[in-house]
């Protein structure tokens, strides 16, 4: 495997875990892969220290290697691919999910919203009132 | 003068490793070009996500952005300096008396482009979150060390890089701040998509 190949499922692995971190921190059930937070907690620690110890145990990397753009490139092609497998993981694992009881409105935009629902209702639900108009 | 009072500070440092294989091992993983610059960006990436209510969400994705710009310029500005500056590397000027730990960069010693990016971050990040800010400074002075400790920079290239790296978060805000537009835009587009 590559130097690249590496870091890209480095960068991805940890941004699948950091994801899961900031799900269970701000309360984005939508996108959280546990019903408990302790359980989101323990599988981020996990993979993220897994990642980093596969990284730098496997191979020496202190030698030259990639150049800051391409670790830029590497890490934004990762971070977007953990992005899209989270979103479509979490709303598989909680296609069942409804607003709780006595909460209030879910916001009418943005991240908010998978506090409530999953990526796929609040994507449904966003073609449904824009066929209504 | 002052290169004469780098060098000794340097070696005072520098001096430091070798002696504990654990604490050399430590130094070069924390020195490398991977782990530190990755924790910047997994903290930024986190950033974009996080926030309890909208607003506290949208300020910190201006603060992502802002240090995202800041670590833009910064790399510039290393590489206008480079253009005009070669300052030999440590290694390259005391070839026996430095203690390497690290491969030998080709490129030059003054300014610190590590600690450019690094104070580029943590600054970029403070301006607009003061809280996450703060704590990126840790990460940032800990690389600045272990470049140090391992061989590859003065003291003064480290100074020299964090100088940058906090001019330019100024910079990166203004920026920010006059093509206003713009990051409004792409949050606002993020938002829809429900990514921001």
């Amino acid at each position: 495997m590559s130097l690249a190949t590496e870091y890209f499922l480095l960068a991805f692995v940890c941004c699948l875990g950091v994801l899961q971190i900031v799900a269970n921190a701000n309360k984005l059930r939508g996108i959280s892969f546990f019903k408990r937070p302790t359980l989101g907690y323990l599988f981020a620690a996990l993979i993220i220290i897994g990642a980093i110890s596969w990284f730098f145990i496997t191979e020496d990397r202190i030698v030259p290697g990639l150049t800051g753009p391409d670790m830029a490139l590497w890490f934004f092609v990762g971070a977007s691919l953990a992005v899209i497998t989270t979103l479509i993981l979490s709303s598989l694992i909680n296609r069942r999910m409804s607003p709780s009881m006595g909460d209030p409105e879910p916001e009418e935009k943005g991240l908010g919203v998978l506090k409530e629902i999953t990526y796929f209702q609040a994507i449904r639900r966003h073609l449904r009132r824009g066929k209504q108009r | 003068m002052i290169f004469n009072a780098d060098a000794t500070v340097f070696f005072w440092i520098n001096g430091l490793a070798g002696k504990v294989p654990f604490i050399d091992d430590i130094m070069s993983v924390l020195a490398s070009d991977y782990l530190i610059p990755l924790v910047f960006a997994l903290i930024i990436f986190a950033l974009w996500f996080s926030g309890r209510d909208p607003e506290s969400r949208w300020q910190n994705q201006r603060a992502a952005l802002c240090a995202l710009i800041a670590m833009g310029f910064a790399n510039l500005a290393v590489e206008i300096c480079n253009d005009f500056y070669d300052r030999l590397r440590p290694f390259e000027l005391y070839p026996d008396a430095v203690n390497l730990l690290f491969y030998q960069p080709t490129d030059p010693s003054l300014p610190a482009n590590t600690a450019a990016i690094g104070f580029a971050f943590a600054m970029g990040t403070w301006l607009v979150n003061r809280r996450v800010g703060l704590f990126l400074f840790t990460p940032a002075l800990l690389l600045c060390f272990a470049r140090v400790f391992v061989g590859v920079h003065y003291p003064l290239d480290i100074i020299a890089g964090a100088a940058i790296g906090i001019v330019v978060s100024f910079v990166a805000l203004l920026v920010l701040w006059i093509g206003k537009p713009i990051p409004t835009l792409i949050l606002k587009l993020a938002r829809r998509l429900y990514l921001a």
